[in-house]
């Protein structure tokens, strides 16, 4: 079993399966057959190591290949990061329910961080309305809610999405080792080693898995229409636009999954011209003035954009997929394949926030090191009511909710 | 005395903490250099008296305070008019400013400084500038002073292990009217029965 060494700078607990020595032993000389006639893509695919077993060789061509099929396929330079845990670093979420809306934000900027699909619809993060005083029956919690205007009076709001429970059931059901918990304490999935049992599925109490029903769709060649308020230089050929969502638009050019605030994506200025946001754009937090959003971030450019002279002239950003990845986070999915929330770890492994927490008008969403007695979330821990759910199945979450009044 | 919920959840988390961090807690805990920097002073500073310690020292500030443009600095008008005390409704300016905010209690200058309009003013007399609004309103919401300052109440960008950037309490609160208005919810997610797909 040479071919199973170890190439991580941790070591892993997993069994050691070998799909390629199970092939080899003619067991499967049929697949075998079966897949030399196949085109170089699916054997490829299909001859790929578990993460945890590559050399770091193989990882270095595994990578290789997986950014070259990527930008064959969706258009766009790709990267796709191997970041390792952080040591030291053990990450946890808290949800302050007394602040939480019920706005959705944070279930779209996952979409468009994670490339999530959008056909058909996979979203990792659920919020529920539930009736004030009603505890925690969750059987009285309604996830498709549609309001003109959120909170909605006698309601409370309840976002779920994976809790990265330390004792996992997930993780433990898997037949093939193809999700598991990382140092760092997030579970995380092996895209090309998920059989697509869905036994994990069935095995999460918070409906926190999502299959891949079809070929995940990352784009939908919509746009989100905004009004583009100002364009102002900034030196260097950059220029500081802010643009404000647009909700008088018609209805087709407000699909519900664009939100531009977390990814760097094309803008089309009021004129049509096509920009790269440079800096992603960062959401004006200041609800209590506005209903609507806006956003300001900067472009690179040797003309400064067209702003908005009139009511009904539109920039747009552009629905896209999002090429900054991780192996074991956001890179693209497929078909017949198992996902979850992985914490965004191409952000959180560099330092950044997730996105969910980091487009959140209210600021109920804090994350970070469960190790670090200074950190945000140990304050949670120590200062606040908390409390996690279904406790009582001892899945220990590191997902935590609590009251912040 | 029974144990109370509450207090399971919270030695169930202690305990699960414990076992995770064995060993790696307390100041053997190795940081990244520029974390122990930022992180260190936030609990210090949130447990000593919560409106005399300034953030700046941990944090930056994501943006300038959010005043209308072409009104500041306020002396370019303030300067040469007579300050009128009585409590009124405006008229002339600022009429947009309707105070729901402790409306029999409150008034201008309470907040504003009558003989510098540039400059907040605390209850002691202390003058601050608007960058430090939120020494103001820490004078009454104590405790949300304190949760601000770790980063727990409102909203931090930036790195969870490093610079953070914060946003003052009239960011998202306007000052006058602190309530925050209802936000227009993106769209439902489809249920399961609505869920199409372009077989491939
Ligand atoms: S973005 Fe924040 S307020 Fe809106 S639903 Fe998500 S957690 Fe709640
Ligand atoms: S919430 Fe579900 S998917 Fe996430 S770790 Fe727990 S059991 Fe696994």
């Amino acid at each position: 079993m040479t071919d199973t060494k170890k190439s991580r700078h941790y070591e892993s607990s997993l069994p050691m399966v070998s799909r390629r020595n199970f092939v080899k032993s003619g067991v499967l000389g049929g697949v075998a057959a079966y897949l030399a006639a196949c085109d170089t893509n699916t054997q490829e695919e299909f001859f790929a190591k578990r993460f945890t077993e590559l050399t770091p060789e193989a990882l270095k061509e595994r990578i290789a290949w997986l950014e070259k099929h990527y930008e064959k396929t969706y258009g766009e330079a790709f990267k796709v990061g191997t970041e390792g845990p952080i040591p030291d670093v053990l990450f946890g979420y808290a949800l302050d329910l007394s602040r939480c809306v019920g706005c959705r934000r944070c279930a779209y900027a996952c979409v468009s961080e994670n490339n999530l699909s959008r056909d058909p619809q996979v979203h990792y993060i659920r919020v529920l309305e539930q009736p004030k005083g009603t505890g925690l029956d969750l059987h009285l919690a309604n996830p498709y809610y549609e309001r003109d205007h959120v909170p909605e009076e006698g309601h409370v709001y309840l976002p779920v999405a994976c809790q990265q429970c330390e004792n996992s059931p997930c993780e433990r059901v898997c037949p093939v080792g193809a999700t598991w918990k990382e140092p760092d304490g997030v579970i995380v999935v092996d895209y090309d080693w998920c059989i697509g049992c869905r036994y994990c599925m069935a095995s999460c109490p918070y409906g926190a898995r999502k299959f891949n029903w079809g070929a995940p769709k990352m784009t939908t060649g919509d746009s989100l229409a905004v009004k583009v308020l100002s364009a102002k230089p900034k030196g260097e050929g950059r220029f500081e636009v802010i643009v404000e969502e647009a909700l008088d638009a018609p209805e087709r050019l407000q699909p519900p999954h664009i939100m531009p605030t977390v990814v760097k994506r094309p803008f089309l200025d009021a004129k049509g011209n096509r920009f790269m946001t440079e800096t992603l754009p960062v959401a004006d937090t200041n609800p209590a003035a506005r209903s609507t959003t806006r956003y300001r971030f900067e472009v690179v450019a040797k003309e400064a954009p067209a702003t908005s002279s009139k009511d009904d002239e539109y920039g747009y950003f552009l629905d896209a997929v999002n090429p900054d990845t991780h192996y074991l986070g956001n890179r693209p999915r497929k078909k017949g394949v198992v996902e979850k929330c992985h914490f965004c770890l191409q952000r959180t492994r560099n330092g950044e926030y997730p996105a969910c927490a980091e487009i959140c008008p209210v600021g109920s969403r804090k994350f970070g090191n469960l190790l670090d007695p200074d950190s945000e979330i140990r304050y949670v821990l120590a200062n606040k009511r908390v409390f996690v759910l279904k406790e009582e199945l001892n899945t220990r979450p590191k997902f935590f909710y609590f009251f912040g009044v | 005395m029974r144990p109370t919920p509450l207090a399971l959840v919270l030695s169930a988390t202690l305990a699960f903490l414990g076992c995770y961090g064995e060993g790696k807690r307390g100041d053997e805990m190795p940081r990244f250099p520029d974390h122990k920097e930022i992180g260190s002073t936030t609990h210090s500073a949130a447990n000593a008296d919560p409106s005399s310690a300034d953030i700046d020292e941990f944090a930056v500030q994501a943006k300038a305070p959010p005043i209308s443009e072409g009104y500041f600095p306020c002396s370019d008008c303030h300067a040469d008019m007579e300050t009128n005390r009585e409590r009124r409704e405006l008229e002339d300016e600022h009429d947009s400013v309707v105070l729901k905010h402790g409306t029999r209690e409150r008034w201008c200058f309470d907040c504003h400084d009558p003989d510098n309009r540039d400059e907040l003013r605390l209850a002691s007399g202390t003058k601050i500038p608007f960058e430090k609004s939120y020494r103001l309103c820490g004078q009454c919401h104590g405790p949300k002073l304190r949760d601000w300052r770790a980063g727990v109440h409102g909203k931090r960008t930036g790195k969870w292990n490093g610079e953070k950037e914060y946003l003052l309490c009239v960011h998202c609160h306007n000052p006058h009217a602190p309530l925050f208005a209802p936000l227009v919810p993106k769209r439902r997610p489809r249920a399961p029965h609505e869920i199409t797909f372009s077989k491939d």
